[in-house]
């Protein structure tokens, strides 16, 4: 007897019912989303960490500790992060996950090539997630912050000017303070939070153009302090948020396009005044021309990057060393150079992705206010991110900023940390505003059944 | 020198390991990207009103009716009839920029550009007003109804699930050249539209109440020569 071939409408029923007995609920599949990722990120930490134990056991015959403890330190702090840390602060997963990895990445390329610098970057990691934690609670906690805008500012150019008065030159720039218990730390690196969060504030005044004026003012202040340091990278960060952040509160394009031209005029006026802006343009121009001298770090930074080809030397291998400021200004060619352009590219992409998300939350977010705090932190870091890599390809004339998260520096992570906890905070405001939608469109369709 | 050779294969090996961890990142990550924004659209077209306080009612200045026509309110941005205006209405009597309105706890603020060029409930505004439900605003012949959601509660209100009752507009003196207009009609013996009764009016698309609706009287002026 044949059987009887099922109609198409029995096979697509059937079809549908085997998909709904293994669907998985939404919560569950929005867990193996962020599982995965985990897996990865405490997957390369455990991995990166024991090849550097494995180094160290077969090149010089002895066990590295730190290694091992990092071995199994880095992946704890991970999943700490982002299964306690973040969960009850309502943090985007994503956005803790990415931090997570990006800066587990400088952990092990510090730790590689100095394994104080790494072990040290390790431990201000800690501080960093205490910030993190403690920028988007503030977020969460304080609705008004005008009074605590207007407090800011001084504190802001108290502290900017500290380097003037008591700070220590170093590479050019009289941006560092000394403190006994401390160490040395950049006050520039803290009070760009404070930038972001006055701009933020006076930007989205109802008053217009008169309310933006105290925030203008804060930030061509810090903007007049920092050429008097001559920390430039710190100033041309600054100036640049100001500027599309003015745009994207006033949508006045006369007035930003002025902004712009005195930018331009202030770079022209700069590059007569200042000797060594001469000297970063004639290198990036042609650095071989003073290939041993002025241009050498240039020189060795694409060397580095060249002869790690598209897969890299390996982690721990190479010459990394020979390039100078490698732990900071350059750490990405020491990537590239281990890891290979491709996965630099990766990184490349990673930051891409994390500016996305910050933009794609400032979107959604209901208050100006909000938005421009969303979007002046996404600003900060893609544009840093770009001016340091972009000086380091040779794409653009090199600047002396950290790249985020990555290079080593505990006053640059605990603010990158800082700047991504108060994203987080305002993505969890977006979660919540979502939920009372919810509820308040149920209680509406309750109301008129 | 074999150990070290030992560690360059492990290394080299190693590296196609991390390349592919961070290419599995990047896809999880740009999946949850995706993932996000369609979910963000669905709550969009499921909750429409989703950001918003309510509506803006338009209001027909000679018949202190709603013409039937509204305007999404947001919560904070400019009213005015500019195209680039939050709530944009294209009136010759609107100016391009007219005020700026936020949301506080105690209503909503209205900030007018020029002073005495809006009328709030029949008032003009001098440097600030605050509007609840049912307020409007109306500059000339342009005329808006505020009517926020049930969801929306100011200070002194119960929160409610049911919507708000439909209030009636408050509206300033026609201008003068309607005034004229309904004059010349009166002489003529045409009966003006003012005149009418609320009741035979036609019922529009809004809901509106039937009561009487309150209009501010002033003295009339004598025409110029």
């Amino acid at each position: 007897m044949s059987r009887k071939r099922p109609t198409r409408e029995a096979r697509k029923q059937k079809k549908d019912r085997r998909a709904l007995r293994t669907r998985k609920p939404a919560r569950r599949r929005g867990r193996d989303a962020a599982s995965l990722t985990l897996s990865a990120v405490m997957f390369f930490c455990a991995s990166a960490c024991l090849l550097l134990a494995l180094k160290s056991l077969l090149n010089e015959g002895r066990v590295d500790w730190g290694a091992l403890a990092l071995m199994v330190a880095l992946p704890l702090v991970c999943w700490l992060c982002v299964r306690v840390v973040a969960r009850p602060l309502r943090a985007d997963p994503m956005l803790v996950l990415l931090m997570t990895f990006l800066v587990s990445l400088g952990i092990v390329l510090l730790y590689g090539l100095d394994p104080e610098r790494g072990l040290r970057q390790s431990v201000i990691y800690l501080l960093g997630i205490a910030m993190f934690a403690g920028c988007a609670l503030s977020i969460r906690l304080i609705h008004d912050w005008h009074a605590l805008s207007w407090l800011m500012i001084p504190a802001g150019l108290v502290l900017l000017l500290l380097p003037v008065a008591i700070g220590e030159e170093q590479g050019g720039a009289k941006n560092w303070i000394s403190m006994p218990v401390i160490g040395s730390f950049q006050p520039s690196e803290l009070v760009k939070l404070a930038l972001l969060l006055t701009l933020a504030e006076f930007f989205s005044s109802p008053r217009g153009f008169r309310g933006m004026l105290p925030g203008l003012a804060f930030s061509a202040a810090c903007l007049g302090v920092l050429m008097l340091q001559k920390d430039l990278g710190t100033a041309l960060m600054y100036y640049l948020v100001t500027l599309l952040l003015f745009w994207a509160a006033s949508s006045n394009l006369p007035l930003t396009l002025l902004g712009a031209l005195g930018g331009v005029g202030a770079a022209v006026v700069g590059y007569r005044m200042f000797a060594h802006v001469r000297t970063r343009v004639a290198i990036w121009l042609n650095p071989w021309s003073d290939a041993l001298g002025k241009g050498y770090q240039l020189v060795q930074a694409l060397m580095a990057i060249s002869s790690g080809g598209l897969f890299g030397l390996g982690l721990g291998m190479g010459q990394s060393r020979v390039i100078p400021a490698y732990s900071t200004d350059f750490i990405f060619a020491v990537l590239c150079e281990q890891f290979g352009i491709l996965f630099g590219l990766c990184v490349v992409a990673l930051y891409v992705i994390l500016v996305m998300r910050g933009i794609s939350i400032a979107l959604r977010a209901r208050t100006p206010f909000q938005a421009l705090l969303a979007l002046g932190v996404s600003l900060m870091i893609g544009l840093q991110t770009f001016v340091i890599i972009g000086g380091v390809v040779k794409l653009i004339p090199l600047t002396g900023i950290t790249m985020p998260f990555v290079s080593y520096g505990g006053t640059s992570l605990v603010s990158c940390m800082g700047m991504v906890g108060l994203l987080c905070g305002v993505s969890a405001q977006n979660e919540k505003d979502r939920a009372e939608d919810e509820r308040l469109t149920q209680g509406a369709e309750e109301g008129e059944a | 020198m074999f150990m070290s050779d030992i560690y360059s294969v492990i290394a080299y090996i190693a590296r196609y390991w991390f390349v592919a961890l961070v290419l599995v990142i990047i896809w999880r990550a740009l999946y949850w990207l995706r993932r996000d924004a369609r979910r963000v659209s669905r709550a969009l077209r499921r909750y429409p009103d989703a950001g918003y306080i309510g509506e803006w009612a338009v209001i027909d200045v000679e018949t202190a009716q709603p013409t039937g026509e509204v305007l999404a309110a947001p919560r904070d941005g400019w009213l005015g009839s500019a195209r680039g205006c939050d709530v944009c209405l294209p009136h010759a009597d609107m100016p391009a920029h007219a005020a700026r309105f936020f949301l506080r706890a105690d209503g909503l603020h209205l900030v007018p550009r020029r002073s005495g060029v809006l009328m709030v409930d029949g008032e003009p505004v001098r440097r600030e007003a605050v509007l609840r439900h049912g307020a409007t605003v109306s500059c000339g012949r342009a005329a808006l109804q505020l009517r926020l959601f049930a969801g929306v509660v100011l200070s002194g209100e119960k929160p409610g699930r049911k919507p708000r009752p439909d209030p009636e507009p408050v509206l300033p003196d026609l201008p003068p050249e309607v005034a004229e207009a309904e004059e010349e009609g009166a002489e003529a013996g045409d009966a003006p539209a003012q005149q009418e009764t609320p009741s035979s009016l036609p019922v529009p698309s809004m809901t509106v109440s039937s009561k009487k609706i309150r209009r501010k009287t002033r003295e009339p002026q004598t025409p110029n020569a």
